[in-house]
């Protein structure tokens, strides 16, 4: 038997992303039980979500717009994060999306890098990478040409106004046919062994389905009434558990670019949209659950998808926004589903796979989000054993040792090794054949046609505002 | 920052490796203070079984700036397009794994998908009919592909088949005239640092002995160094790959050049047929607990197309992989690293691979251990990934007219390639991964080939009219056959572009 009526229990921005994308995909009947209360669907509640390039790919399979999108929701444009305080140094790093620099001949440009480093130079990539120079200049439009452009090597993000977003999606799921219910889960009935053939709402409505996705946040309605359950705590490694928000009006420009800064306790994020400013504190100290703050736990459960129960989101994971993963985590894990869609209600090999790819995704993920800590953070236990051998790879070669589904690839590590000061101690042997000269010339070309090109873009404001013209 | 460059370089052993090894290193080292010495000896001959190649290749030769026409003229190479494999899913049974996918995906669903689902409901025509390259190799035609990448002509990449000791002097030439020593002569010590366990020196028949900061050890399946001296430790993998034994003999070609390997199974192993410009190399690998020598070597015989035009080469070997390619100061490159029988021609890109890792990770006087772990995992995951694939060729069949057949069909494998079958088998779904050489097309080939069959549908490609897709289907395999038809003859070809031997 098919498929045909899915249930998804939350009301947040996860569900209502996962109801339109099934819409879309599928030709099942869909009923979203919407729980009310903040929407900490993606794990941790922000009014402003910052995204990941990647996010764009699951737009695109949905036929969204994202400058629509942007225009729409009040969000803007991100091009990367700014660091300050992460490394020894102290100085500010800034993590471009995209990538940096150019090759020259068979040497990579990081290489070039170490090779001018280690010759008494400094360089810093925020220098060489598109994303960077037009964050700092405030100019943005994205790029649609055919590659050849060195504009081509940018990519962007959205700052997504979370609010916004919802009701855009919501509009969009309903339109296709998604109808909502209001309640809680009290009671969920299951037909077998982690069969769930229905649940009982707070309101005494029964919602019956054939598939049913958990997108209520740390809350796990479903998630934690399925057989071995289990979480799997990271708070060893990532010890915060308070955030504390505050939202202002803002009145300039937004800046193309988060910033993050660590302390002694804990971080902090600044992050804009169209007219609101984000000010996000993490740290381990309270966790008192005093007004305006946020009590979490950073970790993962052991199987996100188990018999017909999906968790998505922070149902599936808690990773605090160090590195901007919460939406791109909910947009790969929708577009597995979609490849990996169940073929029929008894199937269970599309469950595996989806264990596989995902489980390897998160702790990818969130070794990336423990790095962030390493410099500022002395009283962690041992990292885990795959960060630590890419760490001592990095140093002892330059080159980032990657695995299976990755978030972020090669250009990733090496701007956060940057900015936490961690440098390599060689680099590719072929670089020694370059001379020096030819080194320099390469950098100061890049450079300009870099500058070039970032100074041919509008600022941003006027893009958004095109776009709204477009829009209405 | 850098401590103390590594000065000298020996590589143990000429035959691909070796020469591969010292051309590249030459080349890519150029203008830096390296001494790169070559040992090898005449009397010991080389395997050269891996004529063979994957499309990788071309990468190789284009860095080391080869021109094509003249290295193919020079190697007597020929175009691949692919490998034909013939009685492998059952007795009488022909596909092609090409270098090329099989359509497009369609409403975001995999053109195999789609395949499937047109299978299970009418039949329909082979999926091959869906690949320009195996429509082109069917015919014996071929050109290069087209680079505009909406054209059906860009849907396909090539490979070679060359004389592998005709290549290795070619480089050899190459990486001589870039300053690489030759000495010729056998190895008959190898002196060890006490302490590290570091290779010092070793020490050749006539006397000599050269000393190095890192040895490269592309000596064949002895291993001499990471073996010998290093005990690096070899990790079985004959229970999965048990074929052990391979015996090889050319011939004349009868009939026209055919753009493609061929790999046809037998009662206890495979023939392997590689049409060069000058000559066919043919081969038999099979498993000595289900045939004798004598017997293999019959079959081989029997099956030329003409008469043999040397002695019978009998090789021995045992599938697997050396624990550690990297130990200290030796790095295993080629045979010595790990044997993989070439049923998909992976020898030559191994190494390609292994040179290409050993430069990105090239060692100074530290020694760094983070470097040979970097190295070893990444060398272990391909071998292991190529190893699953190998192994599937053998597994995915339905033949049970042998003994060899009933073991390998019914023989444990790998958890990993268990679920890898499951996948495809219950929903179509190939399993991916980064590193690996083998993507997702060569997946599917040998799948389909070899009747591991999806038996359910995609439910998102569900929504696309059956009506709909035979159209699109039928327009592309007629595409497909006149686009072929439209190629030159792959003999002509090569002339046409000068790469024909003088």
């Amino acid at each position: 038997m098919p498929i045909e009526r899915i249930v998804i229990v939350g009301g947040g921005v996860a569900a209502w992303l996962s109801a339109l994308a099934l819409a879309a995909k599928t030709s099942c009947a869909i009923v979203l039980v919407d729980t009310g209360g903040i929407d900490d669907s993606l794990g941790l509640p922000v009014a402003i979500e910052a995204t990941l390039p990647s996010v764009a790919e699951l737009h695109a399979r949905l036929d969204i717009d994202e400058d629509q999108l942007a225009a729409q929701t009040g969000s803007s444009y991100g091009l990367g994060r700014a660091l300050s305080n992460w490394g020894e140094s102290g100085a500010v790093a800034f993590n471009p999306h995209g990538e940096v620099g150019a090759n020259l001949g068979p040497v990579a440009f990081h290489h070039l890098m170490a090779r001018v480093r280690a010759e008494g130079g400094t360089v810093n990539l925020a220098n060489y990478s598109v994303a960077a120079l037009a964050a700092q200049t405030g100019r943005f439009a994205p790029y649609r040409g055919d590659g050849r452009s060195v504009l081509s090597t940018m990519a962007h993000g959205l700052h997504l106004h979370v609010d916004g977003y919802r009701d855009y999606l919501q509009n969009a799921a309903m339109q296709r046919g998604v109808s909502v219910i209001e309640g809680v889960p009290e009671e969920v009935h299951f037909k077998s062994n982690d069969r769930i053939d229905c649940v009982r709402l707070s309101t005494g409505h029964i919602v019956e389905g054939d598939f049913f996705l958990d997108c209520s946040g740390p809350a796990r309605h479903l998630a934690s009434k399925m057989s071995g359950f289990a979480f799997e705590d990271w708070s060893a490694w990532l010890p915060n558990n308070d955030m504390r928000v505050s939202i202002t009006p803002s009145t300039s420009p937004p800046p193309l670019y988060a910033h993050i800064e660590a302390h002694d306790d804990g971080w902090q994020r600044f992050l804009s949209c169209q007219d609101w400013v984000e000010e996000l504190v993490f740290s381990r100290s309270a966790g008192t659950g005093a007004a305006g703050t946020y009590a979490f736990t950073n970790g993962r459960i052991a199987l996100p998808w188990t018999g017909n129960c999906l968790a998505i989101g922070g149902a599936a994971a808690v990773l605090e926004p160090v590195a901007s993963t919460q939406l791109h985590l909910v947009a790969t894990a929708l577009s597995r589903l979609l490849d990996l869609f169940p073929h029929s209600r008894e199937s269970s090999v599309e469950a595996t796979e989806y264990n596989r790819q995902t489980v390897e995704q998160l702790e990818n993920a969130r070794d990336y989000a423990i790095l962030h800590f390493v410099r500022t953070d002395r009283s962690a236990p041992p990292l885990p054993e795959r960060l630590t051998h890419r760490l001592s790879a990095y140093e002892a070669s330059g080159r980032v040792a990657l695995y299976d589904e990755e978030t972020f690839e090669t250009w990733d590590w090496i701007a956060l090794f940057e900015a936490l000061d961690i440098t390599p101690r060689r680099y590719d042997v072929v670089a020694n054949g370059i001379a020096g000269e030819a080194i320099a010339a390469h950098f100061e070309r890049v450079r300009a046609v870099m500058l070039k090109a970032v100074s041919s873009l509008p600022p941003q404001l006027s893009y958004l505002q095109s776009q709204k013209a477009v829009a209405a | 920052m850098p401590s103390r460059p590594i000065e000298r370089i020996v590589i143990v052993g000429g035959g691909t490796a070796g020469w591969m090894t010292a051309a590249a290193l030459s080349h890519m080292l150029s203008g830096q203070k390296y001494a790169i010495h070559l040992i090898e000896s005449e009397e010991i001959g080389t395997v050269g079984v891996g004529e063979a190649t994957v499309p990788h290749i071309r990468f190789f030769n284009q860095k080391l700036g080869f021109d094509e026409a003249d290295f193919m003229a020079k190697t007597k190479a020929t175009f691949k397009l692919g490998i034909e494999f013939c009685n492998w899913g059952r007795s009488g049974d022909s596909y092609i794994h090409p270098f090329g996918a099989f359509g497009e995906s369609i409403g975001g669903v995999a053109f195999h998908q789609h395949w499937a689902r047109m299978h299970r409901s009418t039949g329909g025509h082979p999926i091959e009919d869906y690949s320009l390259p195996v429509m082109a190799a069917r015919a014996g035609r071929f050109s290069y592909p087209a680079d505009d990448p909406d054209s059906l002509l860009s849907t396909y990449s090539y490979a070679f088949q060359f004389d592998a000791g005709l290549y290795a002097k070619y480089l050899r030439a190459y990486a001589e005239e870039r300053g690489v020593t030759r000495h010729e002569g056998k190895i008959i010590d190898v002196a060890l640092e006490s302490e590290s366990g570091f290779v010092q020196s070793v020490k050749m028949d006539n006397g000599a002995s050269l000393s190095a900061d890192l040895f490269v050890d592309c000596s064949g399946f002895r291993g001499l160094l990471i073996e010998g001296a290093s005990q690096s430790g070899y990790e079985n993998w004959q229970h999965w790959l048990p074929c052990d034994r391979a015996v090889a003999v050319p011939c004349a070609t009868a009939g026209p050049l055919t753009p493609y390997t061929r790999a046809t199974a037998q009662d206890a192993g495979w023939i392997w047929r590689i049409p060069l410009q000058h000559r066919v190399g043919n081969g038999h690998v099979y498993c000595s607990n289900y045939i004798s020598d004598d017997a293999a070597a019959t079959t081989l015989v029997d099956q030329l197309e003409s008469a043999p035009l040397a002695k019978l080469n009998q090789l021995r070997f045992v599938t697997g992989k050396r624990r550690t390619q990297w130990s200290k100061n030796v790095v295993a490159i080629g045979l010595s690293a790990g044997f993989l029988e070439p049923l998909e021609s992976t020898s030559i890109h191994l190494i390609q691979l292994a040179i290409g890792r050993l430069l990105e990770f090239f060692p100074d006087q530290s020694w760094d251990p983070a470097l040979a772990s970097e190295y070893n995992r990444l060398m272990d995951l391909e071998y292991e990934r190529v190893r699953d694939f190998l192994i599937l060729h053998y597994h995915a069949t339905e033949r049970d007219d042998t003994p060899f057949w009933n073991y390998v069909r019914t023989m444990p494998i790998p958890d990993s390639l268990t679920h890898k079958i499951n996948m495809f088998r219950e929903r179509g779904v190939v399993v991916n991964y980064r590193d690996g050489m083998f993507l997702d097309a060569s997946w599917i080939a040998v799948y389909l080939g070899q009747r591991v069959i999806p038996q359910n549908n995609d439910p998102l490609g569900e929504a696309i009219p059956e009506a709909e897709l035979k159209a699109q289907f039928d327009r592309l395999r007629s595409d497909c056959h006149l686009a072929a038809q439209g190629l030159a003859t792959h003999a002509d070809f090569i002339r046409q572009i000068g790469a024909h031997a003088h």
